[in-house]
């Protein structure tokens, strides 16, 4: 028996030698012969599996999508194309097509990876856009900006009774500028509507519709604040023009001093008269 | 065949030692042979096969048998064995013996046999115990020692890997470890070490199941 040797490669340690003679003992009294009938039954069922050729061995690998299978089995092609040895013919005949077949899988592979990257680096920037697909959304929101003109008009006899209270009050002269910003901003903005069909740059920047859509609707709130200017404009002129006359006329009226100035009237037209009398008499 | 045994045997053994020359020669020779023969089986040679099993399915059986501790599970385990290691000839890369490339596919295929949820409950059978061909143990002993057996394969079959497949290749295939390096792809230190920690965890296991 081959005891002595099994323990020789456990080392100088008395406990794993202990271990190590345990197995021993264990391996020498479980050492059973096979029934004869055995080597007889892997033979006959050997006979009923195809031969394991190469080839073969590597399709089962890949059907089998087994990583190292597919490694062993590739090894084992191309030991059976450039082996020497008693290798059939039309074994080595089937390994060199499969070794063909692989190379031009992977080469195809690598191509269509290499294609696959290219394109993702290509598209990466406007791949936002186009990822987006607001192709259909565009469109439908582009109705609204045909609807939107409506709001428009309206906007635009906003700004129109907006441009010429600066023409009247020239002091607000620094609201009028910027005024007229807005103004060519939302002339320009809706002409930008229309002229959409810079298709690319517009469904790319699908958003400024979005963003030209949500000016539509913050330009609405400012007319509404355009008129208001023209509330203020119209109290200035009134408050600055008529302050100084309608502050005496106020004082005047109301207050008790206007009884004194009255008081100082009488007393020259009495003066006057008693002049004028005297004159006569 | 007894000569080529013998032949064998020492191949092996100059495979964990090799320091002289005729040994590493006789074990080249083997090595030499057993690709021979497994080219000879890939192309289709059926006689070839046969030859294989004979020599190697005493051999593969008891592995399987100090793994598994039945003959049927056993037999089983030898057949499927041979059948994997059939399909799988043209992986055979020639660098060790082909009985330890068999005999580290049985100890794979028993060791997921035994571990398998579906396996017979391992139970001492008494007539295998008393009518084993190769007994000539008294039953009371047989069956002391086949309880005794049971706790080793619990144990061994019970370590992590890779130190199980290192012990059970060593102990229960009888590989030596350049054999074991060579099946495994491993260095021969790293192969020795495992062995060494298997071994220190078993020691551990049994203390443990002992307290």
């Amino acid at each position: 028996m081959t005891d002595r040797r099994l323990l020789s490669d456990v080392g100088d340690d008395p406990a794993l030698l202990e271990i190590g003679a345990l197995l021993e003992r264990y391996a020498s009294s479980a050492s059973p012969r096979a029934r004869p009938e055995l080597s007889q039954r892997i033979v006959a069922a050997a006979r009923r599996e195809p031969a394991p050729t190469a080839p073969r061995y590597y399709l089962q690998a890949i059907a089998a999508l087994s990583p190292v299978s597919i490694l062993a089995g590739f090894r084992a092609v191309l030991a059976a194309v450039g082996g020497v040895g008693r290798i059939p013919l039309a074994v080595r005949a089937q390994a060199l097509v499969l070794v063909l077949l692989t190379f031009v899988g992977l080469g195809a592979a690598g191509a269509a990876a290499g294609a696959a990257v290219s394109v993702l680096f290509r598209a990466a920037p406007p791949d936002v856009a186009p990822v987006v697909t607001p192709s259909p959304s565009p469109t439908p929101t582009r109705p609204p900006p045909t609807a939107s003109p409506s709001p428009s008009p309206t906007g635009s006899p906003a700004l129109r009774t907006a441009s010429p209270t600066p023409a009247t009050a020239t002091p607000p002269a620094t609201r009028s500028p910027a005024r007229t910003n807005r103004t060519p901003g939302r002339t320009d903005d809706e002409t930008a509507r229309p002229r959409t069909p810079d298709p690319t740059r517009t469904r790319t920047p699908g958003r400024t519709d979005d963003e030209t859509a949500k000016p539509t609707r913050t330009r609405t709130p400012r007319p509404t604040r355009s008129p208001e200017p023209t509330r203020t404009r119209t109290p200035r002129p009134t408050e600055t023009e008529t302050p100084e006359p309608d502050e005496t006329d106020d004082n005047s009226g109301p207050g008790g001093g206007g009884g004194g100035g009255g008081g100082d009237d009488d007393d020259d037209s009495d003066s006057a008269r008693q002049g004028r009398r005297e004159e006569e008499g | 065949m007894i000569e080529e045994g013998r032949d064998r045997e020492r191949a092996s053994a100059s495979a964990s030692d090799p320091g002289s020359t005729s040994d590493r020669r006789a074990f080249e020779q083997v090595v030499a042979e057993d690709r021979a023969l497994a080219d000879a089986i890939a192309a289709g040679d059926r006689e070839a096969f046969r030859r294989l099993v004979e020599r190697e399915t005493t051999s593969v059986f008891r592995t399987c048998y100090r793994v598994l501790g039945h003959i049927d599970d056993a037999e089983d385990a030898t057949q499927e064995t041979f059948m994997i290691a059939y399909r799988a000839i043209a992986s055979f890369r020639g660098e060790g013996p082909l009985a330890a490339w068999l005999a580290r596919i049985a100890v794979r295929h028993a060791l997921q046999r035994a571990t398998s949820p579906r396996r017979r409950r391992d139970v001492v059978d008494l007539s295998e115990v008393l009518h084993l061909p190769g007994r000539e143990l008294d039953p009371l002993s047989s069956v002391l020692s086949d309880e005794r057996g049971h706790e080793v394969r619990a144990l061994v079959v019970g370590l992590d890997e890779p130190y199980r497949e290192v012990v059970t290749l060593r102990f229960f295939g009888e590989r030596s470890l350049a054999e074991i390096a060579s099946i495994t792809g491993r260095p021969l230190g790293t192969v020795k070490a495992q062995l060494h920690r298997g071994l220190s965890r078993l020691r551990q296991r049994l203390e443990g199941a002992a307290t």
